[in-house]
């Protein structure tokens, strides 16, 4: 059993506002490259209504030499799972063409992702996207890269080579009843190939004018005591883009890191498997900061993000019967991470159980025990400081799901619930309950209700921010003002109640269609509150201090509707559209003096998206995929809407060489994607580029 | 933090414009040629599940049951999947009624009460990968020709597993598995595979 997927679904998404129309002349332009893009397709299937070969005539020597159009369904069964799930194959990462996690993700229906510069993604699902999105949950086989100290994703040191990866989930919604706190608005899960099935050795080589690689290097093999394992090493370098506000960014962004992963068959019950990552990277960024109290108070700073770190990650499944199953998951993962402002280290040890049963003929049971303990160090500089500069927290947490059969084979009910116990906030409950109907094979309803908690962290209670300074003047008595964000001890969860259906269907094996929409209610939101002004001393010269604190005090509704579909036009050829609506009505508590957070959020995030994408397989082991993705406008952070288009012709060119020729952004020389308050950097400019990649095997 | 004031992606729309323009052209003409040349080359691509059903119908012939298996009267091979399989209808389409020597192949969905006997061959495909332990467990020792598609299929104690390489359906064979259940595979086919091994059955490894 690989680890918890049959129970870990469940999720939704929100942010955004409602712009429904917003007819510009550039949507025209737009809407005649989707045109086109469509025309151009069906000159390419002159056999629509190809009818299949009888291949059961052909001999087996025949079969073999026959190549897969499509590996047709997803890995993991979602036309089951009552959850918005997406799944992204490893045939999918493949024709992406996509050099980075961040990107194959753009092909998520009602994912948000907005790339800030070179090596930085706000990424959210449902809303309230920001550079540190804190409500979306991301695993790497089963290890959170989720910062649970630092509330987000630090996307830059989330590397796994795209080719050793087997499949992403990602659930829009909820999912915290089975995965856990701070999977509110989503879960992305990415799993990689067991090491069987990599066997053997890979070279990877490319580059282009956005950069070197990533180049790497692969080789899986059996030991007769471990049995399959593999190791690699991969390393790029990322060029630099423009700033937004002009000028060059000096955003580039270097990486290298290598790993191993050993999959053991222990005895005919038990099997192991294990696996560690070391990494060493550094970004360079624009940031506007404080340097000091005094004149010239604060600059745009040219900094370099050094980053490194390592994990180790061990997990045994045992199967006790053909109806009972456990698994045991340890690992330990470090960071550490610095720039001349700010310097943070990190400790995470994580221990899971897990056990699965089935009770009988109706009940499909799933339970765990959880334990984690992460230890920082925040190394006071001007601009980031924490109190206690060290601090060791612990998290308890146990879950219980039962799949229940109402009718067999066409009414499930899952109902499960967490608990889980944190420093910051005590105990916490999240239940969740979910029912699937499935009236024949070809279509599938369901629907949910469940609880999610977004769990302070110590970048919410502890710390000490302060951006910016001014210059003294009369009014301040000549003193200088230090604009300060100070976290709340008292900080309480920010919760989510979300309510979803969905509707599946599979009309023909050519064709099928998911819808979900959703409606959200979120309480004790955090808002920043002002507070009154005082002197300081320390850090000297003596100050004004202008203060703001983390509070609660923000609600409110988001809701909204994702749909994609997968159409197999003609047997070389599938088309997959994809739309997302969005829409958050977030409001102030009376007792709160917050007014730029509320617009900030709603206009942060796109109410509108909307992708297609085209994969063809043509003669001589050539394939052609495109994909077009438009986001609407952020209001908040004047980006203007923008089409995104990458397209790569990829060739199989014999048993061991594969070459592909890739352009990303073709329609713009340049774009922005992202420009929230949220983060310091200055955001960059999306380029058009090109690669070429060319992947040997041995 | 920044506010730039303007935003350089909106100064040149008609650049834009024609290099949109000169992509669908090129597209076109990609899409085109792949028209044009594509009845020549139509018979080296199909369905993952077309192709596979192929394949299971093939391996029926490479296959000898034991006598008790297979009795007189019914002339039926039966290819069981597990109930809500999706790739029912594909392989219905594509091998059910045809006949196999003096036999007729027929796709029968077992649902979980049902007796696995009266199949010759269960196809355990990748969704039902949360079965598939329990599944081949169970089967230990009968005479029932597993076929599967996932990594630990055959440490599980399946007997043949596909897989794909280069795009390419391939399969790898546990003979230990199939000898605990005397069945016997040809030799041909034994050749054909990628891989075979001749463990135990349940815990050779691959």
């Amino acid at each position: 059993m690989q680890v918890h997927h049959f129970a870990r679904f469940v999720f939704q998404k929100p942010p955004g506002c409602r712009r429904l129309a917003m007819v510009s002349q550039r949507a025209v332009r737009r809407v005649r490259v989707f045109a086109g893009i469509a025309l151009l397709a069906c000159l390419g299937i002159p056999d629509l209504p190809a009818q299949a070969p009888d291949l059961t005539q052909k001999s087996l020597e025949d079969l073999m030499n026959i190549d897969v159009t499509s590996v047709s369904k997803k890995e993991q069964k979602t036309s089951e799972t009552a959850a918005a799930v997406f799944v992204i194959s490893a045939e999918d990462i493949r024709r992406s063409g996509a050099l980075n996690i961040p990107d194959l993700l753009r092909m998520v229906p009602g994912l948000d992702v907005a790339q800030i510069d070179a090596g930085k993604w706000a990424i959210s699902a449902r809303g309230f996207n920001a550079q540190y999105s804190n409500k979306l949950l991301v695993l790497i086989d089963g290890r959170t890269v989720y910062n649970p100290e630092f509330a987000g994703v630090e996307w830059d040191s989330q590397n796994v080579p795209l080719d050793s990866i087997e499949r992403i989930e990602v659930v829009r919604g909820p999912g915290a009843a089975v995965w856990g706190s701070n999977a509110v608005n989503g879960v992305i899960n990415i799993i990689t190939k067991s090491a069987n099935d990599t066997q053997g050795g890979s070279v990877t080589a490319g580059g282009g004018n956005a950069g070197q690689g990533p180049d790497s290097f692969r080789y899986g093999g059996k030991a007769r005591a471990l049995g399959a394992y593999r190791v690699f090493a991969e390393g790029f370098h990322i060029n630099s883009l423009p700033a937004l506000s002009g000028g060059n960014g000096q955003d580039d962004w270097r990486l290298v890191h290598g790993g191993y992963r050993i999959d053991t068959t222990l005895t005919a019950r038990d099997s192991l498997t294990t696996e560690g990552e070391v990494y060493q990277g550094d970004a360079g960024e624009l940031a506007y900061t404080i340097v000091s109290l005094q004149p010239p108070e604060n600059a745009i700073l040219t900094l370099r993000d050094r980053y490194c770190g390592w994990n180790q990650l061990a997990r045994w499944n045992r199967t006790i019967s053909p109806h009972s199953e456990t698994s045991l998951q340890v690992y330990f993962d470090r960071w550490t991470r610095s720039d001349l402002t700010y310097n943070v280290d990190l400790n995470v040890f994580d221990i899971d159980f897990q056990h699965h049963i089935a009770w009988g003929a109706r009940q499909d049971i799933v339970w765990g025990l959880g334990y984690r303990v992460s230890s920082d160090d925040v190394s006071p500089t001007l601009r980031l400081s924490a109190t206690p500069q060290d601090s060791i927290t612990q998290l308890f947490s146990s879950f219980a799901q039962d799949e229940i059969t109402i009718r067999p084979q066409s009414l499930h009910l899952t109902v499960g619930a967490r608990l889980e116990h944190n420093v910051y906030s005590g105990f916490n409950l999240e239940p969740s309950a979910r029912l699937v109907w499935t009236p024949n094979s070809k279509n599938m309803l369901w629907s949910a209700v469940s609880g999610a908690d977004r769990t302070p962290a110590r970048s919410d209670t502890d710390i000490r921010l302060n951006p910016s300074a001014l210059p003294g003047g009369a009014q301040t008595g000549y003193l200088p003002v230090l604009v300060s964000y100070l976290g709340n001890p008292k900080i309480k969860n920010e919760q989510l109640t979300a309510y979803e259906a969905g509707y599946r269907n599979a009309w023909t094996s050519r064709s099928s269609v998911d819808l979900t929409a959703f409606y959200n209610r979120y309480r004790d939101l955090e808002s920043y509150e002002p507070q009154a002004m005082s002197i300081e001393t320390n850090p000297a010269p003596t100050h004004l201090l202008i203060p703001t604190v983390f509070g609660n005090g923000l609600y409110g509704e988001t809701h909204g509707i994702e749909v994609f579909a997968n159409w197999k036009a003609a047997s070389h050829w599938t088309l997959s559209p994809g739309y997302a609506l969005y829409a958050a009505h977030l409001h102030t508590q009376t007792t709160s003096l917050d007014t730029t957070t509320v617009p900030g959020t709603q206009g942060g995030s796109p109410d509108h998206q909307a992708q297609l994408r085209s994969s063809m397989s043509l003669p001589w082991n050539l394939q052609w995929n495109a994909a077009a993705y438009f986001v609407n406008r952020l209001p908040a952070q004047s980006i203007p809407s923008y089409t995104r288009l990458d397209s790569n012709l990829n060739w199989r060119a014999g048993e061991h060489l594969s070459i592909i020729l890739a352009g990303q952004n073709l329609l713009r020389d340049f774009h922005p994607e992202y420009n929230g308050s949220d983060s310091s950097v200055q955001s960059g400019m999306m380029r058009r580029n090109a690669y070429a990649k060319i992947a040997w095997a041995f | 933090m920044n506010r730039a004031g303007h935003n350089p992606a909106t100064r040149i729309p008609s650049v834009r414009t024609r290099v949109a323009a000169r992509m669908i052209v090129f597209l076109c003409l990609i899409s085109f040629l792949s028209g044009a040349l594509k009845p020549a080359r139509c018979q080296t691509t199909a369905e993952e599940y077309q192709i596979k059903a192929a394949f299971l119908y093939h391996f029926a012939q490479f296959v000898e049951w034991p006598g008790s298996t297979m009795n007189g009267r019914d002339l039926s091979l039966n290819l069981c999947i597990l109930d809500g399989d999706p790739h029912l209808l594909e392989l219905r389409n594509s091998i059910e009624g045809k006949p196999i020597g003096s036999r007729v192949f027929h796709v029968r969905q077992l649902s979980p009460a049902q007796e696995i006997q009266g199949c010759q061959i269960l196809f355990l495909s990748r969704d039902q990968a949360r079965r598939q332990s329990a599944m081949l467990k169970s089967l230990h020792g009968l005479p029932v020709l597993t076929v599967g598609e996932t990594s630990n299929f055959l440490t599980d104690g399946g007997m043949i597993r596909f897989h794909l390489k280069d795009n390419k359906i391939r399969f790898d064979i546990n003979l230990g598995a199939a000898d605990l259940s005397h069945l016997k595979i040809s030799s041909r086919l034994l050749l054909l595979a990628t891989s075979v091994n001749l463990g135990n059955g349940t815990d050779g490894g691959r």
